[in-house]
């Protein structure tokens, strides 16, 4: 294998683990907080892809003259406008079933198909694709790669690097963190419950919302593409243990680079093939995961 | 039966001589294949009550169809076989490859099961495409040899497309028997266990209750009775593909169960009467393309269960069949899962 396939699939999978990653991640905040099976996660991953695409082609094509700049400020509003949905459907109609997984479940599941036809409404079902800030290439090392794919893999790690700083350092973060050990000891630490939720869910959906927006550069996206960054997200939520950032940011890794390397080589169906057989096969042997804690 | 059962079962009488008498009214083959369509999801819910009876659920049901229409159509096409008993067939090799998953993930929380079914609803679609030898992909099988015909001695009956009728009631039969067998299942004691592991599964073990290898047993039963719809399915339209069974139809699956009946026999029947009822009415709507439709369940769903949550079987409280659901049939499942 030349050094240069090697380093486009090196890059390949670093994108998606970090994409899953922030996906996941988003997953396990929630469910660690609320007890949710957030399943419209996917949904929420497009959705933020979609509004970037509409910011970038269609409303302001260049700010300042710089694609550059329209596209950061795309990015910052699909998480912005990403997670304030989020939070209107948790206040709306979660709220009720927080701790009730099997409900909010069905609830998450009824609002999966309510998404898609909500942004085939507003976008309609042709793929879209975000026009790219960074086009062209850059040689790395004597490797030619995609700019878009490395300021992908940056913002991302930036945005999972921040998020630990959040969880660690902020008020905020560990008022979360308590929620997640003990509801009830947090109340009477103060923690204000269900504003702290609000937030974790907003900040949830946002990190789905990010992924969605600078995948839209990579990959085309319609509706429907939801499906399968979801499965595999849930796949490193449950490897990594629900509930722990560290976690689920090493069977992100792992699974990202399982179906990088799966999928150029053998192909993409044999890779989700393969996911899907390590899913089976943790559930069987750990289900806690790898650090799960329940 | 006495005069109160007379009562309760009243509305399922007057239906079933209702659809019993259908192509006497009427020779569309659009409105067969409505109503069979929906005796097809009937079937496939009344055994997601089941399963959910125990308080898990499964978006695999689709693909546990496909399995069911596979096994038929490759019995039938490929090896010759009786369709009679590529029939049965259908539904117990869905039921081994319920047994199989079951016995891998269901010791553990609901909620990962519920992710399994995902990931082998995927992963079941990728097979079909792929394992073109197999399935022949996404072209699939067509003009599929119909069953074999009934000699009854004054009569024979044949199908095929010129006899959608005797389809329609080979379908009707099949869901009325899946539904005697489920009334009984529900009220029987096998059950009731199920659905005291629904309600309280610690409380249940402690009773001495094997939870585990009853929720195998629901399982096993929700896909058995997939897997023959799927492969009535494939005999009705005598034509499959891997495009036949995506996973959004699993999603459907759930949200008529649940807006029929969380766990009753009845929500078995109405939510996949009322929810594709309603869908095929949405179509002659001009303003609303096919796409919208999922999007009106996913806001039925919500509806009911913010308004109805026991579904749409406790509003005429006749309805009550099998199971009595309180107001807070959705605590019981709190954290069970």
């Amino acid at each position: 294998m030349s050094a240069d396939l090697f380093l486009q699939i090196l890059v390949n999978a670093l994108m998606s683990s970090l994409m899953l990653i922030l996906i996941a991640l988003g997953v396990t905040l929630v469910f660690g907080l609320m007890r949710i099976v957030n399943f419209y996660q996917g949904e929420l991953y497009v959705l933020g892809g979609f509004v970037t695409w509409y910011f970038t082609s269609t409303v302001i094509p260049d700010l300042a003259g710089s694609k550059v700049l329209t596209f950061g400020l795309a990015v910052l509003l699909s998480g912005a406008s990403v997670a304030i949905l989020g939070m209107l459907i948790e206040r709306l109609m979660l709220r009720r079933w927080h701790g009730k997984m099997f409900v909010s479940l069905i609830i998450a599941l009824g609002l999966v198909p309510i998404l898609q036809g909500g942004m085939f409404a507003v976008f309609g079902g042709l793929d879209k694709k975000a026009p790219d800030p960074f086009p062209g290439v850059v040689h790395l090392g004597g490797v030619t790669l995609q700019q878009s794919r490395v300021m992908a893999i940056v913002v991302a790690a930036v945005v999972v690097v921040a998020m630990y700083l959040f969880i660690r350092n902020t008020r905020i973060g560990r008022a979360m963190r308590a929620i997640e050990q003990d509801r009830d000891a947090a109340a009477l630490q103060g923690v204000n419950y269900g504003r702290t939720c609000s937030w974790g869910m907003g900040i949830g959906c946002a990190l789905s919302a990010i992924a969605g927006a600078v995948a839209a550069v990579v990959f085309s996206i319609n509706p429907w593409s939801g499906a399968t960054p979801l499965i595999k997200a849930f796949t490193v939520v449950i490897l990594g243990g629900m509930g722990s950032f560290g976690g689920t940011v090493a069977a992100g890794f792992l699974i990202g680079f399982l179906e990088s390397w799966a999928g150029t080589l053998l192909s993409a169906d044999i890779a989700l093939l393969l996911i899907y057989g390590t899913l089976i096969t943790i559930l069987i042997v750990r289900p806690k995961g790898l650090f799960g804690r329940e | 039966m006495n005069r109160a059962n007379m009562v309760k079962f009243l509305p399922l009488l007057i239906f079933t001589a209702a659809v019993l008498l259908l192509p006497v009214f009427t020779r569309d083959p659009y409105v067969f294949g409505v109503f069979t369509e929906i005796y097809l999801w009937v079937i496939v819910c009344l055994g997601l009550q089941v399963l959910m009876g125990t308080g898990l659920a499964s978006v695999a049901q689709a693909a546990f169809m496909g399995v069911g229409a596979y096994t038929s159509v490759l019995l039938v096409v490929r090896l010759g076989w009786n369709y009679w008993i590529a029939l049965p067939l259908a539904g117990v090799v869905a039921a081994i490859f319920a047994l199989l998953i079951g016995l891998a993930v269901l010791r553990i929380k609901g909620v990962y099961f519920f992710i399994v079914t995902m990931g082998f609803a995927l992963a079941f679609n990728v097979v079909a495409v792929s394992w073109v030898d197999l399935t022949r992909g996404t072209l699939g099988f067509s003009k599929i040899p119909p069953p074999s015909e009934i000699n009854l001695g004054f009569t024979t009956i044949r199908f095929g497309y010129a006899n959608l009728t005797e389809s329609y009631y080979l379908v009707l039969a099949v869901c009325l028997v899946v539904i005697l067998v489920a009334y009984r299942l529900v009220n029987s004691r096998i059950g009731f266990i199920t659905r005291s592991i629904g309600e309280a599964d610690v409380i249940a073990e402690h009773v001495g209750v094997n939870t585990f290898r009853y929720k195998i047993l629901a399982f096993v039963i929700c896909c058995a009775f997939a897997g023959v719809a799927g492969s009535l399915r494939a005999e009705y339209l005598l034509f499959v593909s891997s495009g036949s069974f995506p996973i959004s139809d699993s999603i459907y699956a759930v949200m008529y169960a649940v807006v029929g009946g969380y766990g009753s026999v009845g929500g078995g029947i109405l939510g996949p009467l009322v929810l594709v009822g309603i869908s095929k009415g949405l179509t002659w709507v001009p303003a609303i393309s096919l796409e919208y439709v999922p999007l009106f369940y996913g806001v039925i769903l919500l509806a009911v269960i913010r308004l109805i949550p026991e579904g749409l079987v406790s509003v005429p409280r006749v309805f009550r069949w099998g199971l009595r659901p309180r107001s807070d049939s959705h605590e019981r499942h709190e954290g069970r899962i």
